[in-house]
């Protein structure tokens, strides 16, 4: 495991829990996607595991570090992409200049590869560029550190239509085997085919971490005329023609996956679908 | 404590790449403050540009302007975007602290004084070719040099901390802290002389009047005590003007005075703890 | 290429490999492209693109030679035409007939159809 928390406590004031009782245990080689209401505490986990925040109580380990300590051997290793970022006031050739350096196993070939992907000129000022493509630079060069644990908050916020395209080419061609992504989002429709495994934070700590293959399997995502025709539906959205139905999976269909049908269905229907997983 | 000097080279020049335009607006802005400063003094006074009138300007200027500089060393703490990511650099706290001191107590001064001596190297001649006065340049030498230097160094160890310790106004905070610290510095200078003071002027007297077989008690009092310094005792006589040679100075013998001076450079190195201390817990 | 809605992605990929199979744009024995080459095409996570290989692997369409990667198996066109006619019978025919059943058409009203259907498709 290359992330490992247990018993997690946090928070600002005594009064207001952000983080309790957190246990995770996160493998190498996988896209997580974390997926929660606003305020749910998405972006405070990824501080604990970049430490950005410090535990209260329990214990955080991410590649046999403590976070917290924030040794320059764990800070090469893991890279966060914020939300919002600021970048200093000179191109992107200086940018790397000056930046790449602290991070031994950075890779400038795929630093290039990744800009002409995003279709990002060079000697451009990274002021003149606009925000969309500032953050498109900050990805390219987060993929170029290879940190071995790369935290993603909310990474295509900002980005038009073609770029979320571009964005989702250039992960798919980046994920190493001894590497983990996660990825924050309330966009599921942008990621949702980048994504392997689940994260569900609500109500302070982690509802539900299931691999996309694990929910096909207990669960089956249809369209439907009317609700008769679809069997067992533990939940269902009116759509235009009939209704998008999550049902429990009884003929081993192999349906694909709606993410935020999925994440809606946990919020309404959490009993039911939490002890369908807990078989 | 890490410490690689690969990583503090790096972090050196990206402080100095990132804030170059504001550092050399600023260079700028000082030479030109203190030109007008210079030429308002040479102009307006009577004699010029003083020697005297040198010696404070340059100790008020070094201090404040150095206090302000690095009262802003670490403002990118301040702002959460990038207080994030420069909190995620990988660097130690070491490597940051490190820099922070090359800058504020290196290469500040460095410049500044370079800008400085340029600056009276013109007045000066305007002053002395052009208008006739017959002043020196200081050159930062005597008692004033070293008292300078040392106000510099403790000033600025107090201003580094704040410079971390409070994250927004950070330079109004850091005089305050600074201030305070010298109203309290002061005022237990005040106390020490009161206590002191008590027991050595009936001894000083004594001693005077033994060898100066004077027909009239004298009474001492201290004409000259600061922070850090010798003690000067002047006798009175008992209708309030000043006898010729009857003045003393008070000093530690020179081990202790050692170990004094010793202790005052530790000031610095305990504030530096501090800061370190400070970086390390800084969180978002 | 685009996913639609109501199946798996990792079959959805399987089907499109079938498709270059059929089209012959695959031919038998060539090299399928690298998992990280079609996760990049088709904008997924390399490990679907794995589940999808390994799907069609132990359907026998392509086989792994050590180190070097994916190929296309000698008889993948066959077998490609076997499962695709399994999954006609299985899957598409049953709602066909319902279908039929419904609005009461007879076979035999189909073959007429049908055998133009094919003649057009001869021609073309």
């Amino acid at each position: 495991m290359i992330i490992s928390l247990q018993h997690l406590h946090f928070h600002y004031r005594k009064a207001q829990p952000v983080l309790e009782n957190v246990n995770l245990s996160l493998a190498p080689g996988r896209i997580y996607g974390l997926l929660g209401r606003n305020g749910a505490g998405k972006s405070s986990l990824l501080y604990q595991l970049c430490g950005l925040l410090f535990p209260t109580s329990g214990e955080c380990k991410v590649m046999g570090y403590e976070p917290a300590k924030r040794l320059p051997a764990f800070l090469q290793q893991v890279y966060l992409l914020p939300e919002s970022f600021h970048l200093p006031d000179m191109n992107i050739t200086q940018y790397l200049r000056l930046f790449a350096p602290f991070y031994p196993s950075f890779d400038h070939d795929a630093f290039k590869r990744h800009l002409v992907a995003f279709e990002i000129p060079r000697e451009q000022s990274l002021q003149a560029l606009s925000h969309g493509e500032q953050k498109k630079v900050l990805i390219s060069f987060a993929l170029a550190t290879r940190a071995k644990v790369l935290l993603m908050d909310e990474p295509t916020n900002g980005l038009d239509i073609p770029s979320k395209r571009q964005f989702r080419k250039v992960i798919a061609g980046c994920l190493e085997p001894d590497q983990c992504m996660i990825i924050s989002t309330h966009q599921v429709k942008d990621l949702d085919s980048l994504i392997d495994e689940v994260l569900i934070l609500e109500g302070h700590g982690i509802l539900l971490q299931e691999s996309v293959s694990r929910i096909t399997e207990k669960l089956s995502f249809r369209q439907v005329m009317s609700l008769e025709e679809s069997e067992a539906p533990i939940y269902s959205e009116g759509a235009l023609k009939g209704y998008v139905v999550v049902a429990v999976n009884r003929q081993a269909e192999h349906s694909r996956l709606d993410m935020e049908m999925f994440f809606n269905a946990v919020m309404v229907e959490k009993e039911k679908i939490l002890s369908l997983f807990q078989q | 404590m890490q410490f690689s000097f690969a990583r503090f080279s790096y972090l050196f020049k990206l402080q100095l790449a990132a804030n170059r335009k504001l550092y050399l607006l600023s260079m700028a802005a000082m030479a030109g403050v203190m030109l007008c400063f210079m030429f308002l003094s040479v102009f307006t006074s009577k004699n010029g540009f003083q020697f005297e009138n040198q010696i404070d300007f340059v100790t008020v200027a070094l201090i404040l302007s150095g206090a302000f500089f690095a009262s802003l060393i670490f403002t990118q703490y301040g702002d959460k975007d990038k207080r994030i990511q420069s909190i995620l650099l990988p660097v130690s706290n070491a490597e940051r602290l490190a820099v922070a001191v090359l800058f504020v107590f290196f290469l500040f001064p460095i410049v500044f004084l370079l800008l400085y001596f340029i600056c009276i190297a013109i007045v000066n001649t305007v002053d002395v070719q052009v208008l006739g006065n017959r002043n020196d340049i200081y050159m930062l030498g005597g008692i004033e040099g070293q008292y300078l230097l040392m106000t510099f160094g403790l000033v600025q160890s107090v201003a580094l901390l704040g410079a971390i310790w409070f994250r927004r106004f950070t330079f109004v905070k850091t005089i305050v802290l600074v201030c305070l610290t010298a109203i309290f510095i002061a005022g237990a200078n005040d106390v020490i002389n009161k206590v002191v003071v008590k027991d050595a002027s009936a001894k000083v007297a004594g001693y005077h009047a033994k060898v100066n077989k004077l027909p009239f008690p004298v009474r001492y009092e201290i004409v000259g005590s600061s922070p850090y310094r010798s003690m000067r005792f002047s006798g009175k006589s008992e209708y309030g003007y000043y006898i010729d040679g009857s003045s003393y100075w008070l000093s530690l013998p020179d081990h202790q005075m050692l170990f004094f001076l010793i202790f005052l450079g530790l000031i610095p190195l305990f504030f530096f703890y501090v800061t370190l201390a400070k970086l390390r817990e800084q969180q978002l | 290429m685009e996913f639609n809605n109501t199946q798996a992605i990792y079959l959805q990929i399987a089907d499109y490999v079938c498709d270059q199979v059929q089209l012959q744009h695959w031919p038998p024995e060539g090299k399928v492209p690298s998992v990280r080459e079609l996760a990049v095409n088709l904008e997924v996570n390399p490990n679907t693109i794995m589940r999808s290989y390994e799907y069609l692997q132990q359907q026998g369409i392509i086989y792994t030679r050590r180190g070097l990667g994916y190929y296309v198996s000698e008889d993948a066109l066959r077998k490609v035409i076997a499962l695709r006619k399994e999954q006609f019978l299985q899957e598409e025919l049953p709602q066909f007939f319902r279908k039929m059943f419904l609005l009461g058409v007879e076979l035999d009203e189909l073959k007429a159809r049908f055998e133009k259907f094919k003649t057009r498709q001869a021609k073309a």
